[in-house]
């Protein structure tokens, strides 16, 4: 696949998961009392811990998506969302482990995801990741590799001097 | 592959000092950054060992004389199939999921904003009744309370259960 392509495919689901995250937080951020009762069904998070999980992470998830969108730091802000899914799919393993009756509210009060559809959904998204973080690891190397051909080739030019 | 932790750091920052402006000048909904201690503190951190009481909170013996003194509104904030199972004498049915989706259903069982309330759920492990007595209080309702024990606290200590 040639880089053009890579970076192709980095931009269109660094897009389409940018704009579920930012679509996600806009509908957390304005109700985030709503978003702690979604949090404490979890019984995963010590109790003091639930208000400033919903007043800071819509906003992370509304930071991080505006920057996959704009193309900005997205390799960082990639990493952050993999960390979050990984504990969203941690916490809903384990709240169906031991049976709790949760709603994720993953995108305001309204929605009423299951614990499986929000492993469904963050496994997804991982997979989304790994595809954005290897594409734009493949485009980097490729890169390195032209450039240090170009060097090489810069001081092949020299050498018929030197001799 | 180039992660920069600084970055990461700095988008964290981001976020947070937006969240904490937007929670302090713009939002219709502010909340303190601490949750505070829950009504009624139960849930986990209650022993399920003396289920009749709560740390700090409502016991059964309260909840008992709350009932015969006939000022105090009980609501039973579980689903009706288990509002229908069993429930404390003269409960009212008000499931959280139900008024989550529309609050009009706390009038229309028979609550006013003046009214003495007194929720409970299945257990010291059930949030039912603290998500449904938070709702409460923020849509005006001035003095609710949470039995933590629940139904289950109830039964153990002797409490009769009315079934329809």
């Amino acid at each position: 696949m040639n880089t053009d392509r890579l970076i192709d495919i980095r931009a269109r689901l660094s897009l389409v998961v940018g704009v579920v995250f930012i679509y996600a937080a806009v509908q957390k951020i304005p109700d985030p009392q709503s978003f702690v009762s979604n949090i404490r069904h979890f019984k995963l998070m010590p109790d003091w811990s639930l208000n400033a999980l919903a007043l800071g992470l819509p906003w992370l998830e509304l930071v991080a998506g505006a920057m996959l969108v704009l193309g900005v730091w997205v390799a960082e802000a990639t990493v952050i969302f993999l960390l979050m899914s990984l504990g969203y799919i941690f916490g809903a393993a384990r709240a169906l482990a031991l049976g709790l009756d949760i709603s994720c509210g993953c995108f305001g009060k309204d929605y009423k995801g299951s614990a499986t559809d929000v492993i469904l959904v963050n496994a997804a998204l991982v997979v989304a990741y790994v595809l954005i973080l290897a594409a734009g690891r493949a485009v980097r190397r490729r890169r390195t590799v032209r450039v240090e051909a170009l060097i090489a080739g810069s001081r092949g030019e020299g050498e018929p001097q030197r001799r | 592959m180039l992660v920069s932790a600084y970055r990461m750091v700095l988008i964290l920052l981001l976020s947070l000092v937006l969240a904490a402006g937007y929670n302090r000048l713009a939002s219709p909904a502010p909340i303190p950054w601490v949750t505070p201690p829950r009504p009624g503190a139960g849930g986990a951190s209650t022993s399920s060992s003396h289920p009749s009481t709560a740390e700090g909170g409502l016991t059964a013996a309260d909840v008992k004389r709350a009932i015969e003194s006939g000022l105090v509104k009980l609501v039973d904030a579980r689903s009706p199939e288990e509002f229908a199972e069993g429930h404390i004498p003269g409960a009212l049915n008000l499931p959280i999921k139900q008024y989550k989706e529309d609050f009009g259903l706390a009038y229309q069982v028979g609550l006013r904003q003046e009214d003495d309330i007194i929720v409970y759920c299945k257990s010291p492990e059930c949030d039912e009744s603290v998500d449904l007595t938070e709702r409460l209080t923020r849509n005006g309702f001035t003095k609710v309370r949470n039995y933590a024990g629940g139904i289950e606290g109830w039964k153990a200590a002797g409490g009769p259960v009315e079934k329809p």
